[in-house]
Parts: structure tokens; C-alpha cells; sequence
């Protein structure tokens, strides 16, 4: 047998793999070729390197998680808090991890890149924003109102005003209505804001511009995840969350989820690759 | 050399050698009865299942994945397997099933992770105490080579090297031709070895 050959075969028969006419002629080469017996030997190096490496221990949190997980009742912070910013808590540590249950997501914690006069103004006055929406919705739509030159508008005025028609004046989830529609002047650009109202009767505000500039969540901690395989990025705003994802050239931004569940509801129903 | 003078670390107990422990071949026995028992809704044969089959998936999930994300992709091979184990069948397939999962989870995870542009195959060591001697120096320096291979070659050694798995079954828990799970271990082997020379390894 040539050297290639055995070459070929080093391993097979290294591992007791081979037949044993084959493992004979590979034996019969390996008593000559000084190579192919080198190549050999290293093989047998490794096997035996390999033969002493230790076992890790094993995370008695991870039959735990299995157990919680199989039933159903998710136990979300224990192993998975390591993905979290310190200073994030709660539900959005819950969603966090959830999320990595429901899909095995990767999850990365960031803050949001907000840079420049413009943008500090924005993320103070859309802090105050936030801060006022989980229970005085109305008074929060008033500081957006009075920072940015806001005025209600109808659907077709605002197609007009900003060349196209935001997704949410087209479609929503299933349970949401249609509420109201603002046009907002942002430091980046004309944004559309539009206000829908939930069976609960909790209101949601759907920010949709065409800036490239990600969003306006100032320093919260915020959970990078992936909806539908949309990169989406989720705060926690008092109880309640928003997220914002890139659709297409623009970007979404909802204000006023409860759950993982409508998360994922409103990305896969808003994105431009979504039904309808 | 005494078993105990292999371990990295004094503080890790329960920690034993590949050689020191049952193979997966001899486990096959308490496996397949744990799957007949899940399988019949024994409550406690889950636990079984994981006892006999844990350490198996989590250090290949260590070295396939790292450190960091090991556990969590543990748990879902296990979560994967017990949802599943209804429709398992075959007792032929037993012993690569589980293996088959955790591969197909680790796959996809390096996967995602690439595309996340997420940097956890970066080596984390296990342990930093000193007080090593050349061959615990050896073993670092394989687990460092082996995050240099390729997530396919790296599957495919730690499979036959470090779970002691017979072609048959690496080809049933890589789902690739028998015919070419020697050639797999040749290029992992060669690789290995160039990876383990260029960190200062002395055969
Ligand atoms: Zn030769």
C-alpha cells in the first residue's frame, strides 16, 4: 500500500476501524515508512492527551431549569442573569430570559448610542415621555406634543407629509384598534406617532421614522434579542415594555407591551415581511 | 501517575478522568431503560435519563460552545429530548440520539452566534490556580488547540476521543456517510496537532 493511501486510512485504523486485511497491509507499511509511522504515533499522543482531560462540573442549576421548563413554569433568573444588565430587573429580566427559552435566542445586553445636543434633548424630553406613559398616558402625548411640534393628523395627511404610509396606519395585531395619529418634528426627522388602544383598554404608541439613528431609550438597560429573527431591541418602561426593531428602511418603535407574547405579535404583524 | 495528580483542580471532586469513568457504550444499558421509562411516564425517569447522560452532553457543550453558554444549550438538548422522546424509537439509534441533539444544538448556536457577530468561542479556562505540573499544562493546551478547529472537525474528535463513540455512531450523531468519519478525524487529528505544536507542545 502507498503512503497516501495509509494516510487515508491512519486514522480507521488508528481507531480499530478498518477490516482486518486492510489493518494488516497499513501495519505491514507503517514497519518501513518512518513518515506514516511519525503520523501514527502523534495520533496515539493525542488519544492518550485527550484520555486526561477533566469534566467540567456541571451547573446544578441546569436540572432545575429543565425541570421548571418541562412543566412549563418558567424560573427565569437564575442561570440566565448573567445576560442581564445589573440595573435591569423584573420583566425584563423575565422577557430576557423567556425569550431565551422560547427560541434559544442570543441575547446581548446594550445600551442605546445616543450622541450630540439634538439627541440629548430628544432622549430627556422622550424620557420624561416614557416615565409618564405607563400611567398618565395623556399627559405623556402633551410633553411629546409641546417638544415637538406635534399635531394630530389624519392617515392620509400623513402619507402626504412624510412620503409614505406608516405600517401601523395598514396593519395591526389582532385586539389592537386604531386610536388616534400624531405627526411629531424629531431632531432626526418627521416621525409618525400612532396611538391604538388594547381589549384592556391600555393604550400603545407606534413611532415609525426614516432615520438612521436606532432609538430614544437614553441609558435604560436594554435587552438586544432577535423576534422572528428580527433583531429587536426591548426596555422596560415602569411595568410595562417597549421594543423597536429596523423594518425595511425605517425604524418601529412600540411603546406599551405587556408580554413577550404581544412582542413578538406586533414584530411579526408590523414587519414589511409580516402577513398582510 | 496517580488519577488525582491529573486533575486540574484539587477543589473539583467529583471531577474524574475519561479513563476513570464508565464509557458511553457501557452506559448504554441505564440510557435505553431510562428511555423506556420516560417513554411509559415514569416521573422519575427523567431524572434518570439525566443523570446517566449529563456530564456526556455538558462537556461537549463546554468545549463545543464555551463556557459561558454551555448550560443553557444543556438545558435545551435535555428539554428537546424529553419533549421528543414519545416519537423516539429504534433502540439501534439509543446511544447517538442524545448526542445528536446536542450536536444539532451546538451547531446551530455557533451558527446564530456568527451571525450576532458574538464572540464566545473565545478560550475562558477553567481554572487559573497554580501549582500546575507539565501534563495538566498538556491538557490546557489541547483545550485551547481544540477551539481552533473547526466547529465540524471539533465534533467529530471529541466524539471518538473524549466520548468514545465507534464510527457507526459518530456518523449517526454527525448525520454524515460512515465512509467519511475517518477522513473527518484525519483532518482533525492533523489540525489538532499543528494547533497543539504551534502553542509549545512537546509530544
Ligand atoms: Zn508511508
Amino acid at each position: 500500500m502507498k503512503c497516501s493511501k495509509v494516510q487515508n486510512r491512519l486514522s480507521a485504523y488508528h481507531d480499530g476501524e478498518l477490516s482486518a486485511d486492510l489493518a494488516a497491509e497499513v501495519a505491514d507499511h507503517v514497519i518501513d515508512c518512518a513518515s506514516c509511522a511519525a503520523e501514527l504515533a502523534s495520533f496515539g499522543k493525542l488519544s492518550n492527551l485527550s484520555r486526561r482531560l477533566s469534566n467540567p462540573p456541571i451547573p446544578t442549576e441546569i436540572w432545575d431549569e429543565v425541570k421548571a421548563n418541562f412543566r412549563g413554569t418558567k424560573r427565569r433568573d437564575t442561570i440566565f442573569g448573567r445576560f442581564i444588565p445589573k440595573s435591569a430587573s423584573g420583566k425584563l429580566v423575565a422577557i430576557a430570559a423567556s425569550i431565551l427559552i422560547a427560541a434559544g435566542i442570543g441575547i446581548i445586553a446594550s445600551q442605546s448610542r445616543l450622541g450630540g445636543h439634538d439627541h440629548d434633548h430628544l432622549a430627556a424630553n422622550f424620557s420624561k415621555f416614557l416615565d409618564e406613559f405607563n400611567h398618565r398616558p395623556h399627559q405623556a402625548q402633551q410633553i411629546l406634543l409641546t417638544n415637538f411640534e406635534g399635531r394630530p393628523t389624519s392617515m392620509q395627511e400623513a402619507a402626504a407629509a412624510l412620503g409614505y404610509h406608516p405600517i401601523a396606519t395598514k396593519r395591526l395585531p389582532p385586539g389592537c384598534t386604531f386610536d388616534k395619529i400624531y405627526l411629531l418634528k424629531m431632531p432626526c426627522c418627521t416621525c409618525a406617532e400612532v396611538v391604538c388602544n388594547k381589549e384592556d383598554g391600555q393604550s400603545i404608541a407606534i413611532f415609525e421614522h426614516d432615520s438612521d439613528q436606532p432609538v430614544w431609550f437614553g441609558k435604560r438597560p436594554t435587552v438586544e434579542c432577535r423576534c422572528h429573527d428580527t433583531p429587536t431591541s426591548v426596555v422596560q418602561i415602569g411595568d410595562r415594555l417597549a421594543f423597536t426593531w429596523k423594518n425595511g428602511q425605517r425604524y418601529v418603535t412600540v411603546i406599551g407591551a405587556d408580554t413577550l407574547e404581544e412582542i413578538t405579535d406586533f414584530v411579526a404583524y408590523l414587519s414589511t415581511t409580516g402577513p398582510g | 501517575m496517580t488519577s488525582a495528580s491529573l486533575r486540574r483542580n484539587p477543589g473539583l471532586d467529583t471531577s474524574k478522568t475519561m479513563a476513570e469513568e464508565a464509557t458511553w457504550y457501557e452506559k448504554q444499558g441505564t440510557i435505553s431503560k431510562a428511555v423506556e421509562a420516560c417513554q411509559k411516564g415514569d416521573p422519575t425517569a427523567q431524572r434518570c435519563l439525566y443523570e446517566a447522560s449529563n456530564q456526556n452532553v455538558y462537556r461537549l457543550m463546554v468545549r463545543m460552545v464555551g463556557l459561558q453558554d454551555a448550560a443553557d444549550l444543556t438545558q435545551q438538548v435535555f428539554l428537546q429530548v424529553f419533549r421528543k422522546i414519545e416519537q423516539f424509537s429504534g433502540q439501534a439509534h439509543l446511544g447517538t440520539w442524545l448526542y445528536r441533539v446536542a450536536v444539532n444544538e451546538a451547531l446551530q448556536h455557533l451558527r446564530r452566534s456568527k451571525r450576532l457577530r458574538l464572540q464566545v468561542l473565545e478560550y475562558e479556562p477553567m481554572d487559573d490556580s497554580s501549582g500546575r505540573d507539565k501534563q495538566i499544562a498538556d491538557e490546557e493546551l489541547l483545550e485551547r488547540a481544540l477551539h481552533g478547529l473547526e466547529p465540524d472537525l471539533r465534533c467529530a474528535f471529541l466524539l471518538r476521543e473524549v466520548e468514545g463513540l465507534s464510527y457507526r455512531q459518530i456518523a449517526d450523531a454527525l448525520q454524515i456517510p460512515e465512509g467519511t468519519v475517518g477522513s473527518r478525524l484525519n483532518r482533525a487529528r492533523r489540525e489538532l496537532k499543528q494547533h497543539l505544536l504551534e502553542l509549545g507542545w512537546e509530544p
